[in-house]
């Protein structure tokens, strides 16, 4: 929540200036992202074999793929989504993927909260 | 002639590289930490290994927004000899100064041996002293090894003579068997070996003196 002040003046009917006070409550936009980061296919993923070898020992049979990968979830306070869009999308691109060797998505979901 | 040495919270190799340079082969240093800007009076630099900021997200990537780095960036622009070893390597990669990036060893194991590796040095300054197609020992510790990068990039670099360090027997599963590679200028050099663990006989040989005598000229 911020809250904005802007103080303007005016010239009033009479010819002298008439002070136009304005102040208002403006609520920022909280959002939630998630950002799934995972190996791109043609990354051999060693953890995700390994841990597929201990599931067929646990006795869980027919697993025929598992990667390993990672979830990182965001709040951010955000003008807008398209604002909050285009700074997680590079976030997500610079930091927390390696674009050489790891794709990224990006789920956005705006607070319900916002503004209450 | 003064070599600066990156020091990383987290970094474990930076006294092992001051060590070899003054200790084996004279060479005088200076330890920059990594909030400094001032690189004034350095010919060089070595970011050493280690685990830079616990290598949290990815090795080498909270490093590579250190302020030290901008400065090494920079430098390295400017034709500034950077020697990237181990996680030193794994930086230079997040920052985009060395193309591919280093994964996970294909087996999981964090493996410590030595390793024999060929060289090949084309144009890359810091293996000037080594034959082409010499076969040396460095030792090699790391559990992040396997270097990645796509196939027609790897053709790239195999054709502009890239690859100047490749495994003998590779060990980690890396693609093509590279150990090392440099930039096209030839002054950046990045490596998983440790040729500052090879520059006295009682550690692991001597075959990572000459690579550090070419600060000497």
């Amino acid at each position: 929540m911020r809250i904005h002040t802007v103080i303007t003046a005016a010239r009033a009917e009479n010819g002298g200036w008439q002070d136009l006070t304005t102040v208002w409550l403006d609520p920022v936009p909280l959002f939630r992202a998630r950002v799934q980061v995972s190996l791109r296919p043609s990354v051999l993923d060693p953890a995700g074999e390994a841990t597929r070898a201990a599931a067929a020992r646990l006795g869980v049979d027919g697993i025929s793929r598992l990667r390993i990968g990672k979830a990182i979830e965001v709040e951010l306070e955000a003008v807008d989504a398209a604002t909050a869009r285009a700074q997680l999308e590079l976030l997500s691109d610079r930091l927390l993927a390696n674009p050489v060797i790891e794709n990224w998505q990006l789920d956005l979901v705006p607070d319900t909260s916002a503004g209450a | 002639m003064t070599l600066g040495i990156v020091v990383f919270p987290g970094s474990n190799c930076d006294r092992d590289v001051q060590w070899a340079a003054e200790g084996c082969l004279g060479i005088p240093t200076r330890f920059l930490w990594h909030e400094e800007r001032d690189l004034s009076g350095l010919q060089a630099v070595v970011i050493p290994g280690g685990f830079s900021y616990g290598d949290y997200l990815r090795c080498g990537a909270i490093a590579r927004f250190a302020p030290v780095l901008q400065e090494v960036a920079a430098f390295a622009q400017r034709g500034g000899p950077v020697l990237g070893i181990c996680n030193g390597f794994q930086v230079l990669t997040e920052m985009g100064l060395l193309p591919g990036a280093l994964t996970r060893n294909a087996h999981l194991h964090f493996i410590c041996e030595s390793a024999d590796l060929e060289v090949t040095p084309g144009t890359c300054q810091w293996l000037r002293h080594y034959q082409s197609g010499e076969v040396i020992s460095f030792p090699i510790a790391h559990g992040e090894g396997r270097y990645q990068v796509e196939p027609d990039q790897l053709q790239e670099l195999e054709d502009n003579g890239q690859v100047v360090l490749r495994y003998q027997r590779n060990p980690n599963g890396s693609l093509g068997g590279v150990a090392g590679v440099s930039n096209t200028n030839g002054n950046v050099l990045g490596l998983m070996p440790h040729p500052e663990r090879a520059c006295d006989p009682a550690t692991g040989g001597s075959d990572g003196r000459r690579l550090l005598a070419t600060l000497l000229g």
